[in-house]
């Protein structure tokens, strides 16, 4: 359905041989992609495989034999003591505790990147506890960070998932841009006989085939509309939070083909997500034969689904595309961004977060950190007026409040709702035409015949 | 009391009945009716079930007393489906015959019934029927088996009714849900010209018109075959339907009047004649000038026969008709209905009576029972097959052979 395993080389040779040198040309933005965790690391050894330059690859694990897996890529390895020490308190403070303290490594891998994705599942030791130090530290080095972050499957019980989305959280204040992934939506793909090693490997295979696509989007030179960073950007005025969908089609009705395979795409399958959301980023990267209909053909399709939206598109050139079609959407769906305004919204954020109302004591010890980090893009708090300023507004809405009421209470005319008439005994049936006629209708008034 | 494999029960679903008629086939083979169930139908128009608990619920008091009736337990019916979705149509198939000596032989025959048999229909439909007709050797038109003769191409035509799967699985559905087996559909005009037509008339060609509650059927038989069928979704309900428009009556008062003082064509002594309605509640007793009644009756029928008309001219099956028109349904026991249908076509014309099938003669004598009677003989057909152990390929190739005999 969306494949990962798209053989082209993603990004330019120069960020390969120079990757500590920030360019502000945005073909050429410096990008690293952490693997945190058994998780993260699987969706490394994928990205491996469909070309992403292992040089910009950084596999962290606390378990060296977990790290060796993933060959080609830089490996970080952190041993638990230090995972408790770095994320336990402020990671600041206790620098002078160890020798090898991780965080100066993680900091100049870090370094000279404008981009950093953060690559994780949350619910275990490593994943939860690590991904928001890493992502604090990307965006203290100058980085836009954007975190694909696999979440728990329901069976997994409720604690992995409070603890996942207690992770979240903290890991949604650290980075700039959060794409969820409820590994759930998989059970859309498999069937009955898929084993449970398969099942995990269907969920990864998406999850790189997501970032891959981000990583093409971001070395794609821009021919119309936004950048892909421009568009997470947009995404994060709405929500750090965000759903990722991507598709891929080739050959002569590509467009078409991809939008359809976007529209299957499980995080956009169920009931109601598209047509609800509220911010909708659409990137399109082609070859250079990339048409203009094309662009126009997908478009229509996405927002003839979602009229709520507001829709921010991008189209970029990969050369090394060729006839393939890539097509990626972020979106905020209503309910994410509504739960951002209203902390006790009602259980129904089932996608993002359903349990970070839960009240338990995992989630209590994570409540209490917020105002660390940048002010919420939802909804500032007004702002201190002055009593005179306040009373004046104050009048000026009463006003217009007293005028609406008055328009209210004007003669409006409605109009009469059409009133069908009874077709008699065949009200119900389907009506019987022949050549345009009625034959319903009585054959003396068909044939003008006068009765009188 | 019967050997439950000799039991044949016919089932149509009317619009304005719903009948279900019981028949035994004895040692001999020989059909004999001993049952007749009936209810009036309130969940069926046009031929189409709209309110299933309704026709639930009328089905089985009509299965209950045929049941009765003939003192059997009924399991399996044959089901007569109608409805403006069924379209009939004539394909051909060709196979060239690849012997060398050119002989067409047995197996050129099922070759080439395949090839009719495959038919192009969009998902939704399905076929009903796929009836054989002749063959056609090397062009030579009228064959009824070319096995053993010698030619390089070998035709036939198959004439196949077809309908919306959805909306004949309404039936069938409220049927299965009576816990009784359906065990085929049967175009119910099909099954009426089955029960009305001899082998004679089929041969010289006749003209069937069942002329239904809501629909009416038509069905071309000439040289032994199926030549052209057809549904109308206009029935007697319509002419109803008009009167009561017309007359400004209620509708079960434009029935009444239809049954008792209607006509298909004006009389000439109509004029200024009326018939008075008893009163309704509280209402004045209301003068109906037959005239109009008789009228009005009569452009909606020779509407139905123009109509059937000019489907049969376009088919250009009109010349084929020498044994003339047969009514049937509740539309034929309406008075000069006949001498209408003359008078349109041009053809002899009358009221059909079921022929060949001994037993209840109340049952046999009716019009409107013309297509229940039909399938039980269509049902008869199939079960005389099955007890010869003949392998048969489905309700498809018995038509065939019904209509070759």
């Amino acid at each position: 359905m969306v494949s990962a395993q798209h053989s082209d080389k993603f990004s330019d040779d120069d960020m390969n041989q120079e990757p500590l040198a920030p360019s502000d040309t945005p073909a050429t933005q410096v990008l690293r992609i952490f693997g945190i965790g058994s998780a993260g690391i699987k969706v490394l050894e994928q990205l491996t495989n469909s070309g992403i330059p292992p040089s910009s690859l950084i596999a962290i694990h606390s378990d060296s034999a977990a790290l060796s897996v993933c060959a080609k890529a830089e490996k970080v390895h952190i041993d638990s003591k230090a995972v408790s020490r770095i994320t336990g308190k402020d990671a600041a403070q206790n620098e002078g505790l160890s020798g090898d303290d991780p965080l100066p490594r993680l900091r100049a891998l870090c370094a000279g990147a404008q981009v950093v994705f953060v690559v994780a599942g949350m619910g275990g030791l490593l994943g939860t506890s690590l991904s928001s130090v890493i992502a604090r530290t990307a965006r203290e080095t100058g980085a836009f960070v954007l975190g694909f972050i696999a979440l728990p499957f329901d069976c997994e019980g409720s604690q992995r998932a409070e603890l996942a989305y207690a992770g979240l959280k903290e890991f949604r204040d650290a980075a700039d841009l959060v794409v969820c992934w409820p590994n759930q939506k998989t059970l859309g793909l498999i069937n009955e006989g898929t084993s449970l090693l398969d099942t995990f490997t269907v969920s990864n295979e998406l999850l790189a085939g997501c970032v891959h696509a981000a990583c093409r989007a971001l070395g794609s030179d821009a021919a119309m509309g936004l950048r892909f960073l421009d568009l997470c950007r947009t995404i994060r005025n709405c929500s750090s939070e965000c759903l990722f969908a991507v598709a891929e089609a080739a050959g002569a009705n590509r467009a078409i083909e991809a939008a359809n395979r976007l529209l299957a795409h499980p995080m956009l399958a169920a009931d109601g997500i598209l047509q609800s959301a509220r911010t909708l980023a659409v990137c399109i990267v082609g070859g250079p034969a990339l048409a203009m209909v094309e662009v126009n053909r997908i478009m229509e399709q996405l927002q003839a689904r979602c009229e709520m939206a507001s829709l921010s598109m991008g189209a970029g050139i990969a050369s090394e595309l060729g006839d393939t079609l890539s097509l990626a959407v972020l979106l905020t769906p209503a309910r994410v961004a509504s739960s951002r305004t209203q902390s006790g919204a009602e259980n129904g954020n089932a996608d993002l977060a359903p349990r970070s109302q839960a009240t338990s004591s995992g989630m209590q010890l994570l409540e209490n950190d917020s105002g660390t980090r940048r002010n919420s893009r939802f909804l500032p708090p007004p702002p201190a007026l002055p009593p005179e300023k306040m009373e004046q507004l104050l009048k000026q809405q009463a006003r217009s409040a007293g005028r609406s009421r008055k328009n209210q209470a004007s003669f409006r005319q409605t109009q009469l709702p059409l009133e069908i008439l009874s077709k008699g005994r065949f009200d119900k049936s389907e009506p019987t035409i022949h050549k345009g006629e009625d034959l319903d209708v009585p054959t003396y008034i068909r044939r003008g015949m006068a009765l009188n | 009391m019967f050997d439950p494999s000799s039991i044949i029960v016919g089932l149509e679903i009317g619009t304005s009945k719903v009948c279900a008629v019981v028949g035994e086939l004895n040692a001999e083979g020989a059909l004999n009716i001993v049952g007749l169930g009936q209810a009036r139908s309130r969940g069926v128009r046009k031929g189409e079930i709209a309110d299933v608990p309704a026709a639930d619920e009328d089905v089985r008091h009509a299965i209950v007393e045929a049941e009765q009736m003939a003192d059997v337990e009924i399991r399996n019916v044959y089901l007569a489906v109608t409805g403006s979705h069924l379209r009939g149509f004539n394909n051909r198939g060709v196979h060239p015959v690849v012997s060398a000596d050119r002989e067409i032989s047995e197996e050129d025959l099922q070759d080439v019934i395949k090839n009719a048999k495959t038919i192009n229909l969009p998902a939704q439909n399905h076929v009903i029927h796929a009836i054989r007709q002749h063959f056609l050797v090397d062009g030579q038109d009228g064959i009824t088996n070319p096995v053993g003769m010698l030619g390089a191409r070998v035709e036939v035509d198959v004439h196949v009714v077809h309908g919306n799967l959805n909306r004949l699985q309404n039936a069938i559905r409220t049927v299965k849900g009576l816990q009784l087996e359906v065990d085929d559909i049967v175009f119910s005009g099909l099954a009426s010209s089955l029960a009305l037509l001899s082998n004679e008339q089929k041969e010289l060609g006749s003209l069937v018109i069942d002329i239904g509650g809501g629909t009416t059927e038509y069905v071309v038989c000439a040289n032994g075959i199926i030549k052209h069928t057809g549904v109308l979704a206009v029935g007697g309900d319509h002419v109803s339907n008009d009167l009561a428009y017309g007359l400004k009556v209620t509708l079960s008062r434009a029935e009444q009047l239809k049954i008792e003082h209607g006509s298909a064509l004006p009389g000439e002594n109509d004029k200024g004649k009326t018939v008075t309605l008893s009163s309704e509640l509280g209402l004045q007793p209301k003068q109906i000038n037959l005239e109009h009644l008789h009228r009005i009756m009569s452009v909606r029928l020779e509407e139905i026969f123009q109509l059937i008309g000019q489907d049969l001219e376009q088919a250009e099956v009109l010349d084929y008709l020498r044994a003339g028109i047969f009514l049937c349904g509740g539309g034929a026991r309406i008075p000069e209905i006949a001498a209408l249908a003359e008078k349109v076509f041009g053809l002899s014309a009358g009221v059909a009576k079921t022929s060949s099938i001994s037993g209840l003669k109340s049952a046999l004598d009716q019009p409107e029972f013309a297509t229940a009677i039909g399938l039980v003989k269509f049902g008869s057909f199939q079960q005389r097959k099955r007890v010869k152990g003949s392998l048969a390929d489905g309700i498809r190739t018995t038509l065939g052979q019904i209509f070759r005999r």
